[in-house]
């Protein structure tokens, strides 16, 4: 068959993606522009706005970078959710008008799962146990009979989203978390903050609220809490993803999302995989956080077994859960 | 009841334009994000958009028209960078400008 070639159009928060592939597993291009709001977190709709005036410049630098024309594309992917409803709307409203100008299908692609398939895509991990962690995302996942199937998540905020208030509150420039991670190298007493762990369920809503008003009583070095926020954030997220790997026995365990960049939580990943003789794999920075590529990665695969989503039904599924989302290509 | 309403009409340059933004925001009409307002994008002759927007309160009427206003100027920025490119070979056979006279037909 001939290389199929997707461009793909990412818009669930902050970053507007656009990323072009092709079925030869092939990332030609992946561009993107970040709304940075002016203070607090990230303004739905004035992310929205951002998307809708920088997404001529996105696409064009993307088609400049893979050396592709218009009529060389045979797929348009965009994410359909989960993600903030105005964001995910100016995303698909753009995919779908490109798809009927070309004349091509156009696909729609659960967010999660792009950032699974990016992970194996990039890695060449084949059937991962993954842990994949973001701002608005924490769940531990793995495929089972024809899905990703979710052994556990958050009961309430993502630890990105933790780790990312937590850094707004200190003081530290957007986005916060790098810099938590850099504090905590300096980090000295272990202070301790609540451990939620239920079941195979995390919540971190009530480890921020006790290290926020740690910070805010000003008797402890910030480095302090920063890295004793990181050390009981990770050990959860080291307990759960280990009761899910010696359970399921997969042979990989991938980190994926966002908060996969920080070294300290890819450290504690490498020693479960090691304990439970596993391959470690961690996505790559440039796909680590949200991008356009692993939409139209995500896209291909999808199209390639066959999924279509025309645009009649075509509408945005802010709350849309990895487990809903049928995976033909692994079956 | 709606309390608040406009209509916009915008000239685009051909009616194959407004099909495709007409189609590309029907699912958005059909589901609207809110119950505050309600809109109809329809197309008429001469590549004429007319976006109609009803809604119980000015701020929700502002709100609906930003949003509707916003992705047609989406639209409108990916469709023209698209036409643009289009009407020729690959991005990565062009050299440099001017190479868009492809018309001649000798």
């Amino acid at each position: 068959m001939d290389e199929v070639i997707c461009l793909g159009i990412e818009s669930t928060a902050d970053d507007l993606g656009v990323g072009i592939a092709t079925s030869e597993g092939a990332i030609l291009a992946n561009e993107k522009s970040t709304y940075t709001p002016e203070r607090g977190g990230i303004h739905p709709r004035e992310a929205a706005r951002h998307h809708s005036a920088q997404v001529g410049s996105v696409l064009d630098s993307a088609l400049a970078k893979a050396g592709v024309g218009p009529k060389e594309i045979d797929v348009i992917a965009f994410s359909q959710g989960p993600g903030m409803g105005p964001c995910l709307r100016t995303g698909a409203t753009v995919a779908r008008a490109l798809s009927i100008y070309l004349d091509v299908p156009l696909v729609g692609v659960n967010h999660a799962v792009a950032h699974i398939e990016i992970g194996r895509l990039a890695t060449g991990a084949e059937d991962p146990l993954t842990l994949f962690v973001s701002g608005g995302n924490t769940i531990v996942t793995g495929y089972e009979a024809g899905r990703y199937r979710i052994f556990g998540e958050t009961l309430d905020i993502a630890v990105g989203n933790c780790l990312d208030v937590f850094a707004r509150e200190a003081g530290f420039p957007y986005p916060g978390a790098p810099e938590v991670e850099r504090r905590a190298l300096k980090g000295e007493r272990f202070i301790p903050l609540p451990y939620v762990v239920k079941g195979m369920d995390l919540s971190f809503s009530g480890l921020l609220t006790s290290a926020l008003e740690k910070l805010r009583s000003g008797r402890y070095r910030v480095e302090d809490l920063c890295m004793s926020l990181q050390e009981v954030a990770f050990s959860m997220l080291g307990e759960v993803t280990e009761r899910a790997l010696a359970h399921t026995r997969k042979p990989e365990l991938l980190l994926t999302g966002g908060v996969a960049a920080n070294r300290r939580l890819q450290a504690v990943m490498r020693a479960i995989a090691e304990e439970h003789g596993a391959e470690s794999y961690v996505v790559p920075l440039e796909y680590a956080l949200d991008n356009g590529a692993m939409i139209a990665w995500t896209g291909l695969l999808a199209y390639l077994s066959g999924v279509r989503t025309p645009v009649e039904e075509s509408l945005i599924r802010p709350r849309w859960r990895l487990d809903e989302v049928e995976i033909p290509w692994l079956r | 009841m709606a309390k608040a309403e406009a209509e916009v009409e915008i000239l685009l340059p051909t009616m194959e334009r407004g099909r495709i933004i007409v189609e590309a925001l029907r699912p958005e009409v059909e589901n609207p994000p809110a119950d505050r307002s309600r809109a109809e994008v329809a197309l008429k002759e001469g590549g004429r958009v007319i976006l109609h927007i009803s809604a119980t309160d000015t701020s929700a009427l502002r709100a609906a028209l930003n949003s509707y206003l916003r992705w047609i100027g989406a639209i409108t920025k990916a469709l023209d960078l698209f036409e643009g490119l289009s009407g020729g070979a690959s991005r990565g056979d062009a050299s440099g400008t001017g190479n868009l006279n492809k018309g001649g037909g000798l």
